[in-house]
């Protein structure tokens, strides 16, 4: 039977006014400020107050500013970690809690919980976790008899903010792709079960073929969200000692807050959103359409 | 009887505004750092609750706040949109800029002679907040002093004499060091903000200290951070100082766990945690020979501005001037000196202070000269290039003079020269 789609007049009008709201709210809290951001890359306007043209001085100064290099190559290192960490062990648990019968509304609350907690008691407690004098990584290593570790040290410093910034968004992806794979007919597991398939054939031929769009958006989620890590970072080290764990969103944030350059802020700004557009697009393309369907 | 009852509907109407009127509301905002753990949060709150009970057609929204650097922020921006305050404490140094250049806030010279405002505030705190154009715009409320707090009880403990030199710094850094106990505690990776100053005055003179960037780096400023390196490298603070703030270094000293701890007098109260530690504070000890045991760094750097929007507006006039009339009283003022230790902008004597207070108010009044901090003196880019430097200097990363450099590229770079 065919499903007729009667259209009126009316019908433009009535489309305009349900997203007019929606595009209103983006142009004003979004659009505007990268327009605004991006006029303001070409001033110097310390405390946002006396802008004096510059041209492009904020650009050739992004371009030469090691700390900015430091930023991005650290940024990078979050995606690739968000994407071997984040969306692989969101996977595996979501593989793993599947095949489990009971108990699974319980793992699914634990590894969802960290991510209804906030950033700022989440780093404030792994701030104490690697605290030297008093925090609980050295009590433990004293106790044991071992030398206390300065955890936050420039060698140590990315690993430490990584730890928490990566583990607060696994029973995000876990959730989804539990969720993704709820879709899948039990038949087909059946079906492979009689073929003779072992656990692992059934998983890598069954299960992420049919979930693999939704790997795809949570690869893209985990990729952009890289693009914004700052919380953890600047609570725990503020992208310090030396710049080791400076990322692009602290050190924008350094140069508005801390050092009142809101110039040069919003060229690091226009950056990440350039860096944003740029790495989804290839992600996208890298990806392709490989769709597998479930009939 | 239409007639009747529009009639009384009319009468109604016209009556119902007059009420309105009489009991017009007035809605005040008012921004300041009395707030969270400020000693003077207290005073401040009871002030404001008084405020609005003696005057029921006020309102008062308080906005006051911890000024970290996001409230700072909110606060130039809320200038720089008009979307200001009636009342404001804000910087009167370097920072006031984007306050005063708003054009938002009233010039109080003339206000000062016809009126009450600033009555009782000492002239010579008023001449130091005066703005680089001629004008005052703002009125303070208490100065501050800086120096070295010592936990007395572990000098005791430990027999160790204070650091009134050099070389009595060092030898306490020693013992301290001997006996497990941190000598300073200082976050030098994130807030060496202190340690700066003191060492640089101390190295160098006042003088040097208040150079500026005017006339180039100072040789001053570059022995003052090669200072630090020294008392980095002899193990004068916490072995996480590269990557701590002010949080971690005040709650080192607060356990008992540090001898000394360079603040002002604002962090008094809290180094005492409640009266679990025997605390003083003194001058920095003269760390080179151009340095003056007595000099400190102290000051008037903040204050109250007012809106000139909400002194236009006559419905607001009368309540703003009233507040602000009673937030820089001579009253109010002593109870804030009172509460946080601080210098009174008022000719009042502050009165049941507790010794570490008595102390570092004699010492202030021993110092030969005083400064204002060097973040008062010059811009905030180049002043924060310099805090970030510390880390890399500690840890031969950069030498003293290639920082220095970098902050002065970036002074002329601001500044337009």
């Amino acid at each position: 039977m065919e499903v007729v789609f009667i259209k009126t007049k009316d019908d433009k009008k009535v489309i305009f006014f349900f997203l007019f709201p929606a595009l209103l709210m983006m142009t004003i809290f979004l659009f505007y400020p990268i327009v605004r951001s991006f006029y303001k890359t070409f001033y110097i306007a310390v405390q946002n107050i006396n802008p004096r043209f510059v041209g492009l001085h904020n650009y050739r100064k992004l371009l030469t500013d090691p700390a900015v290099w430091i930023a991005t190559k650290n940024t990078f290192i979050f995606m690739i970690a968000a994407v071997i960490f984040q969306v692989g062990i969101g996977i595996v648990l979501a593989v793993l809690v599947d095949m489990i019968r009971a108990g699974k509304e319980f793992f699914k609350t634990v590894y969802f919980f960290p991510i209804v907690m906030s950033a700022a008691s989440l780093g404030l407690l792994f701030k104490l976790l690697y605290n030297y004098n008093s925090g609980l990584l050295n009590a433990f290593l004293i106790n044991f008899g071992y030398e206390p570790v300065l955890w936050l040290d420039a060698s140590k410093a990315l690993l430490m903010v990584m730890i928490p910034t990566l583990w607060q968004y696994v029973g995000f992806y876990f959730v989804i792709i539990l969720t993704a794979m709820t879709k899948i007919p039990e038949q087909l597991y059946e079906v492979a079960y009689l073929e003779g398939a072992s656990t692992i054939q059934r998983v890598t031929k069954v299960t992420l073929p049919l979930i693999f769009e939704d790997i795809k958006v949570i690869l893209v989620l985990a990729i952009t969200g890289a693009l914004r890590v700052f919380d953890f970072v600047w609570l725990i080290t503020q992208g310090g000692p030396f710049d080791s764990s400076q990322v692009l969103g602290t050190y924008m944030y350094s140069a508005v807050f801390q050092r009142r350059l809101f110039g040069y802020g919003s060229t690091i700004a226009i950056l990440i959103i350039v860096l944003g557009v740029i790495i989804t697009s290839i992600t996208n393309k890298l990806l392709g359409k490989r769709d597998v369907s479930i009939d | 009887m239409k007639k009747i009852l529009m009639l009384t509907l009319v009468f109604v109407l016209i009556f119902s505004f007059g009420v309105v009127k009489a009991n017009e509301q007035v809605t005040l905002r008012v921004v300041t750092m009395f707030a969270g753990a400020d000693p003077v949060s207290e005073v401040y709150e009871k002030t404001i609750e008084q405020f609005m009970a003696d005057n029921p057609n006020v309102r008062i929204i308080d906005e006051s706040a911890t000024f970290d650097d996001s409230v700072k922020v909110r606060i130039e921006n809320d200038f720089a949109a008009g979307n200001e305050p009636d009342i404001t404490m804000y910087f009167t140094d370097a920072q006031a800029t984007p306050v005063v250049e708003s054009g938002r806030v009233m010039p109080l010279d003339d206000l000062i002679a016809e009126t009450e405002i600033g009555d009782g505030i000492l002239p010579s705190v008023l001449e130091q907040v005066r703005y680089s154009d001629g004008n005052i715009y703002a009125i303070p409320i208490t100065g501050f002093y800086e120096g070295l707090i010592l936990n007395v009880d572990l000098f005791e403990k430990y027999g160790v004499d204070y650091p009134t030199s050099w070389d009595k710094l060092v030898a306490a850094i020693d013992t301290f060091n001997a006996n497990g106990i941190t000598p300073m505690a200082v976050g030098l990776g994130i807030t060496p903000h202190y340690q700066i100053e003191h060492s640089i005055l101390k190295v160098g003179s006042a003088e040097g200290h208040d150079a500026g960037f005017e006339n180039g780096v100072n040789e001053a400023w570059i022995e003052g951070l090669k200072n630090i390196k020294e008392l980095y490298d002899m193990g004068a603070f916490q072995k996480d100082t590269l990557t701590q703030g002010w949080e971690g270094a005040r709650g080192l000293f607060k356990q008992g766990k540090a001898a000394m701890i360079v603040e002002g007098s604002w962090a008094i109260a809290d180094s005492q945690n409640e009266g679990k530690n025997n605390v003083t504070m003194i001058p920095y000890p003269k760390s080179g020979p151009e340095g003056n045991p007595t000099d400190m760094i102290a000051g008037f750097t903040s204050g109250l501005y007012l809106s000139k929007e909400a002194y236009q507006d006559e419905a607001k006039q009368e309540a703003v001037v009233k507040l602000f009339k009673r937030l820089t009283s001579a009253e109010f003022i002593k109870a804030a000196a009172e509460a946080n230790g601080g210098l009174p902008a008022a000719k009042v004597t502050p009165e049941g202070l507790a010794q570490p207070y008595l102390d570092g108010l004699n010492a202030f009044q021993q110092a030969e000269n005083i400064s204002l901090p060097i973040d008062a003196q010059i811009p905030r880019p180049a002043w924060q290039e310099i805090v970030k430097g510390i880390g890399y200097i500690c840890a031969d990363r950069k030498t003293a003079e290639e920082v220095l450099d970098d902050a002065y590229q970036i002074y002329l770079e601001v500044s337009g020269n």
